[in-house]
């Protein structure tokens, strides 16, 4: 039931009903990665339960922020293969749903519609990141000065990008 | 005018000719010349009538970047109603091809794999579009 409630929370009720079949449940402990910065990552996920925290690697390693309960993750990598953006760990233990990228053409070919509105709310929650951090960007751009905050402001970005509210 | 135009490009290829065909019927097609302005900075692009355009032949330039023959650009509001940041000016001679949502949401109903093949697209654009602005977000922060 729970696994049921926090999809809905991702994904919308009437298609979490429908894609929860297509997922498997993954358990993570406390102190284990999820996703590695830069390395493919073929998977969506969404957080049942538990806490992820979002490291970006530099000169030093920084804490972008964290996801919890209802979280997507693994997005772009579930679309194109290609790199996660940053280093998922869990803070505690979690509980998640996956769904992997080689289900989609099972998925396109048995359920069509479903592939097609499971993928449209991806678009959606993409989009929404996209354009928030967009404008960001372009008003940080458009500053002469840059204030001290501008750093803390994009990795702030940074985290929304993954995931982080 | 647009038939034959989107078997050429590689985002494309995981559709069969069948569902092509659908699609080819589904988008708009208009000639363009240097100067046409496909959209402007700050323009509404909300309910029905908000569309994603994809350069058949030529070149649209949209800020400091240039699309080309295959490419998608203003993909996000297919998806979400935005202002577009940035205008779409033609800078070569081509043709443009373009699809509304209200034309998406008829291709749901009547032709529901084309219509995954293309939501399909849309998402892998958004998340290329998605990584290009964490890039350059990174790059900002040095």
């Amino acid at each position: 039931m729970r696994d049921e409630a926090l999809l809905e929370r991702a994904l919308g009720r009437e298609l979490a009903a429908h894609i929860r079949p297509w997922m498997e449940a993954r358990d993570l402990p406390a102190g284990e990665v999820l996703l590695t910065e830069g390395t493919p990552s073929p998977c969506l996920f969404v957080v049942v339960e538990g806490e992820l925290e979002v490291r970006r690697s530099g000169a030093k390693d920084v804490v972008l922020g964290r996801i919890g309960p209802g979280a997507l993750v693994g997005e772009l990598g579930f679309l194109d293969g290609g790199p996660a953006l940053a280093t998922l760990v869990a803070t505690r233990d979690c509980r998640l749903l996956r769904i992997e990228r080689t289900m989609l053409t099972r998925l396109q070919r048995e359920a069509p519609d479903l592939a097609g509105r499971f993928l449209n709310r991806l678009s959606e929650t993409m989009a929404s990141r996209l354009d928030e951090s967009t404008r960001a960007l372009r008003e940080l751009r458009g500053q002469r000065r840059r204030p001290p905050s501008r750093r803390a402001r994009l990795r702030r970005l940074l985290g929304q990008l993954a995931g982080v509210r | 005018m647009i038939q034959g135009h989107l078997r050429r490009f590689p985002r494309f290829d995981a559709v069969s000719d069948d569902e092509i065909r659908v699609l080819e019927r589904a988008f708009d097609a208009e000639k363009v010349r240097p100067g046409t302005v496909v959209f402007r900075e700050g323009e509404q692009a909300a309910g029905r009538s908000a569309a994603m355009f994809l350069v058949l032949e030529g070149a649209v330039e949209v800020g400091h970047h240039t699309y080309s023959r295959g490419e998608l650009f203003g993909v996000i509001a297919l998806v979400r109603d935005v202002e577009r940041p940035e205008t779409a000016t033609v800078t070569e001679r081509g043709l443009i091809a373009s699809i509304d949502r209200a034309a998406l949401d008829r291709l749901a109903v009547k032709h529901p794999i084309a219509w995954s093949r293309l939501q399909e697209i849309v998402a892998r654009q958004l998340a290329a579009d998605f990584r290009a602005i964490h890039d350059q977000i990174g790059e900002a922060l040095g």
